[in-house]
């Protein structure tokens, strides 16, 4: 026997190393598949006509014209499925909540501008384009409401004659006693919020081809998914398939924050008129389509009433929301506002006392649903605002105000608002306050904004938190709060003869850096090179049963999975090198790819035990050939990742332009398996976080039609109004998961809006301006100026 | 994304296209410059050309030069080459500055002045600039080659001044020596100038003479703000009230009102812009 060495490699602990990604080189040079690059021969493509009504009966659908133009293939209407199709049902509907009929394509009303009505299949795109112009409806106008507050009027428009009224019902939660707080404080701070509606923005829009295999009834559909097992079970119910002759493929995905794990007609559409025409079908939103055809965010309004001493200390807070559904529940949507909002309502502060209610309306607007952070962006917004609305009434510093309101390190674990199951694992709360109020200077800033104010120059600062629960999981929980889904994630690692390994994962990247991150875990956790590993993720034919990516969960849970598989896997290498060495499976140590014993001097490297477990040789007994392991981990847990952002802006209060100065962020997400990836997490999050905050207005007009018509008049914000972030990270690893990670995907997102807001108002309080709503678009600021001081006279 | 199907044609030389323009008799023929105005429009089928002559390859119309006294731009000069022309650059870095907040890179590097000004977009940065600078635009077609003065063209839709036929075919700014300045405020999604002043004067003197000012997106067309310029001619320079001259700005006229900003916003940036500009001009 000879003694083995592993071959030599870098450091191999590669937990928390800024690698670059790996999948990078093929994304940018354009060999990376994404769903419009697949061409499958014979392929069809289609359309969907749209209702161009915010609420209309269906008086009539004629497609015979539009059947008529030459390569169009078939023309579906409610008609044609109403037989054959399930509707599609949300798959979390929150106790209390009522789920309205939604069918696959409009029957007989259509209830936004948007709504899907017909479907085309053609040979061409430009066919399947030109024939919705050929079909001929006729529609009955009916009286509409998109305002989440006017449609519960007794006269309002109602939506759904199965309901009594627009309501889809009141979520309520809490803790302590609110009366009481109100009978101990000094004063109460009222404020009225609202969460602007936004629409994600993904650069890749949605879209899917679905090939049928006629021969053996089955389908295979490319989609980009954030959920590829989930989008094949809903896909199977309502196609009434069965799931085995199913297969999902997410192939590369660009950029999905929420959008992209929700099921959609289209998906539906494609797959039933691919296996009814027997040929492939492939759709593809365009750009303008993507306004109305995918779900939007957010779509709040909260009544905020805090109970405050007059040192500075909440008491308690009362939070009464109302939440624009849309016109019908998309997947997620009743959770969001409920228990993903009123949970956070206290944010990164000891409040005892909460009293929560959202009411969710129904509105003849495109479907909310979980846009990047959702629930947790708007619940970090509200408790950031009521903070600064509090200094304000009190005429304190809005950062001594959080001061004293942050929760003490030796407060952890942190129960919401006395919740027996929601609580802040951990954290560093005011390490990271005080660093962000450092980093940002905030007293040299305080001092500045004075002198710029003798100027008549308009500067700001704010420094704000927020906290949030993100890895979403222990199954066997969520179906107590209608959450249909499941909370584990999956692993599968095979180890090839040569000891390279693949994982297959049941998180699906969008842009995140799975190939590198998933990598570096199972590198670490079996000390081989990072070389020999390799990632699949996205095919629900090799990746066993898992969930998905959102959450910020990819790998708090994802990750916990890939690691706990790789150590399983490590157990039945550990007895194959036992019995190769003659010594005892507790025996054997393992390091740097390399199994030795304190018996002998002889080792054996994991490559060799690969090569002898992928030829059935040197079996233990018991065991059987082969070095592969299968786990789901299903966390017990939620873990909660803090920061505090802090900003410096300048309003030009001519033209109400706001210039952003200074933007720090001070994120703690525990272990970091790749500062750099995290980073970059950040950065994304925050852009958005600054898009929502001072540029994008999906609000619709008194016709019921979104202001916005493009990407001229949504503002997703361009690479030019993005600060630099100057962005570092606290690690305070959490005990809910065995890497010690918490969720960082959303982290920039439920961070930016308060900071830029608070920023931008704290810049105007000279004006006595407290507070102005989403987005802070110039005009809006201008107006808001212009309403304090009133109309010039000077002109 | 798709536009209705059309006829193309692409057409390389000036005689060719002018002939075939003369017996173009469908209506909503267009011609195709840099794209950068049409095709989005195509794309969502907002314009449905039957027609379209491609007119990119026209080698003499993309051309910067002197003559008598004036610089001349060819119709399909880009804003690229706006920008990094050395006579621009010597006699009118005003219009380098304009061409470098023009749209982005691909914009720059495809759209056309000649296409810009054709589009009638009261946003269009050329316009307004074009108009203080006291530009002509050269029309040609099959018959003959006309010069339009700033005041014929750009104070109303360019539709008014081409008739059917016609190409712009270049532009030609007199050398004057003249100070100008500019300040446009531009809305943030897309673009587009909401208020935009430019200022030119003889500043020589003691007195401002010959002044020009003109605006971009704040009405419908271009125009020229007279009661600002006669403040401004008014008195001795020391004298000067920018404000007062400012607050002019939109005097007399109907302020536009779109997706891009309100009238009374609008009318305020307006005067900002004049006092932005014009205090830019006097430093």
């Amino acid at each position: 026997m000879i003694t083995e060495h592993a071959p030599k490699t870098a450091e191999r602990d590669y937990i928390g190393r800024p690698l670059r990604r790996r999948e990078d080189a093929s994304l940018l040079s354009g060999e990376a598949r994404f769903y419009e690059d697949i061409v499958v021969p014979g392929m069809a493509f289609s359309s969907v006509l749209r209702s161009p009504h915010p609420h209309a009966l269906l008086k009539s659908i004629d497609t015979t014209e539009a059947k008529q133009r030459s390569e169009v293939i078939d023309v579906l209407t409610f008609g044609d499925i109403s037989g054959d199709l399930g509707n599609i049902v949300p798959n979390w509907l929150v106790p209390g909540m009522v789920a309205p009929r939604r069918p696959v394509l409009a029957d007989g009303v259509v209830r936004y501008v948007g709504e899907p009505v017909a479907f085309v299949v053609a040979k061409s795109r430009e066919a399947a384009r030109d024939a919705l112009e050929l079909i001929d409806v006729e529609y009955e106008q009916l009286p509409h409401v998109t305002d989440e507050e006017k449609a519960l009027a007794k006269r309002a428009a109602q939506l759904h004659g199965e309901l009594d009224s627009n309501l889809c019902g009141t979520y309520r939660t809490g803790g302590g006693d609110w009366e009481e707080a109100k009978e101990r404080s000094d004063q109460i701070v009222k404020l009225r919020i609202v969460n602007n509606r936004l629409i994600p923005s993904p650069i890749e829009p949605r879209g899917v081809l679905a090939v049928p295999d006629q021969s053996n009834d089955k389908l295979t559909v490319y989609l980009p998914s954030q959920v590829p097992h989930l989008h094949r079970r809903w896909i199977a119910e309502v196609l009434r398939l069965s799931e085995s002759r199913l297969r999902l493929i997410a192939p590369h995905i660009g950029g999905g924050f929420g959008a992209k794990m929700h099921l959609y007609s289209e998906e539906i559409l494609v797959g039933y008129a691919a296996r009814r025409l027997g040929c492939a079908i492939r759709w593809t939103e365009t750009r303008s389509e993507a306004l109305v055809a995918t779900t939007h965010g957010r779509a709040h309004i909260e009544y905020i009433e805090a109970a405050v001493t007059n040192d500075g200390r909440v008491l308690g807070l009362c939070v009464k929301a109302f939440a624009n559904m849309g016109a019908y529940l998309s997947n997620m949507a009743t959770g969001i506002p409920t228990i993903n909002c009123l949970t956070f309502a206290t944010g990164s502060y000891n409040i005892p006392t909460l009293a929560g209610e959202t009411n969710l309306v129904f509105t003849n607007t495109v479907p909310v649903d979980a846009y990047r952070g959702a629930g947790r962006p708007e619940a970090a917004y509200l408790i950031e605002r009521t903070m600064d609305a509090v200094a304000s009434k009190l005429g304190l510093d809005p950062a001594d105000v959080r001061e004293t309101n942050l929760i003490e390190q030796h407060e952890f674990p942190y129960a919401l608002h006395g919740s027996p199951i929601f609580r802040l694992d951990s954290g560093s709360f005011r390490e990271c306050f005080f660093r962000a109020k450092k980093l940002i200077d905030y007293p040299t800033w305080r001092f500045k904004q004075e002198e710029f104010r003798a100027e008549g120059r308009y500067v700001g600062i704010a420094v704000t938190n927020y906290t949030e629960l993100c890895g979403v999981g222990r199954s066997a929980l969520l179906q107590f709060v209608g959450f249909d889904r499941g909370g584990f994630e999956s692993a599968q690692i095979r180890v090839h003869a040569d000891g390279t390994v693949t994982l297959a994962t049941g998180s699906v990247p969008q842009g995140q850096g799975h190939a590198t991150s998933f990598a570096q875990i199972v590198a670490a956790e079996l000390e081989i090179p990072i070389e020999d590993v390799e990632v699949v993720c996205g095919d629900t034919s090799s990746v066993p049963i898992g969930i998905g990516t959102y959450n910020s969960r990819s790998m708090a849970v994802g990750g916990s999975a890939a690691k706990e598989c790789a150590a399983l896997l490590l157990q039945k290498a550990t007895r194959f090198a036992a019995l190769h060495l003659g010594a005892a499976a507790s025996d054997i140590q393992y390091e740097n790819g390399l199994f030795s014993t304190t018996k002998s001097k002889e080792t054996v490297t994991f490559q060799s035990v690969s090569a002898m477990a992928s030829r059935g040789r040197g079996v233990p007994p018991g065991d059987s050939p082969g070095l592969e392991a299968i786990h789901f981990y299903d966390p017990a847990e939620m873990s909660s990742p803090n920061g505090s952002h802090a900003a410096v802006v300048e309003v030009d209060i001519e033209t109400g332009n706001v210039e952003i100065l200074d933007y720090v962020a001070v994120d703690d997400a525990g272990v970091l398996i790749n500062p750099l990836l995290a980073e970059g997490q950040i950065l994304g999050g925050v852009a958005q976080g600054i898009g929502q905050a001072l540029y994008e207005d999906a609000s619709y007009d008194s016709d019921g039609h979104l202001h916005a018509q493009s990407f001229t008049n949504y503002n997703v914000p361009r690479a030019s109004q993005i600060p630099t972030i100057r962005s570092t990270f606290l690690e305070t690893p959490t005990e809910t998961n065995p890497l010690g990670s918490k969720g960082v995907g959303e982290a920039g997102s439920c961070a930016a809006p308060q900071a830029i807001v608070a920023a931008v108002c704290d810049a105007l309080s000279p004006f006595g301006i407290t507070h102005i709503d989403m987005p802070l678009t110039p005009e809006r600021v201008w107006e808001a100026i212009r309403t304090q001081r009133g109309p010039s006279d000077d002109s | 994304m798709i536009p209705e199907a059309f006829e193309y044609e692409r057409v390389d030389e000036l005689d060719v296209l002018l002939e075939k323009l003369s017996r173009a008799d469908e209506i909503g023929t267009r011609i195709l410059a840099g794209g950068h105005w049409l095709l989005p429009k195509m794309k969502i089928r907002s314009l449905r050309p039957p027609r379209i002559f491609d007119i990119g390859g026209i080698k003499q119309l993309r051309f910067i030069d002197i003559a008598d006294g004036r610089v001349r731009i060819g119709a399909l000069s880009r804003h690229a080459d706006v920008l990094a022309s050395r006579t621009i650059g010597r006699h009118f870095p005003l219009l380098a500055e304009v061409a470098r907040g023009i749209g982005d890179v691909q914009v720059r590097n495809r759209g056309t002045m000649g296409g810009a000004i054709a589009s009638g977009e009261p946003h269009d940065d050329w316009s307004g600039v074009l108009y203080a600078l006291d530009a002509e635009v050269v029309i040609q077609n099959r018959e003959r080659t006309r010069h339009a003065s700033a005041g014929e063209f750009f104070s109303r839709p360019p539709g008014e001044t081409l008739g059917s036929g016609d190409l712009i075919v270049r532009v030609e700014l007199p050398i004057s020596g003249y100070a100008n300045a500019r300040h446009a405020i531009k809305h943030h999604a897309s673009g587009a100038t909401i208020a935009g002043v430019t200022v030119v004067a003889d500043i020589g003197g003691s007195t401002l003479q010959d002044v020009r000012v003109a605006t971009t997106g704040v009405s419908g067309s271009s125009y020229r703000a007279e009661a600002t310029e006669n403040a401004l001619s008014r008195g001795s320079f020391d004298e000067l009230k920018i404000a007062e001259a400012a607050a002019l700005v939109t005097h007399g006229q109907q302020v536009l009102s779109n997706q891009f900003g309100s009238r009374e916003y609008r009318a305020d940036l307006a005067e900002v812009a004049a006092r932005r500009a014009m205090t830019c001009l006097l430093r």
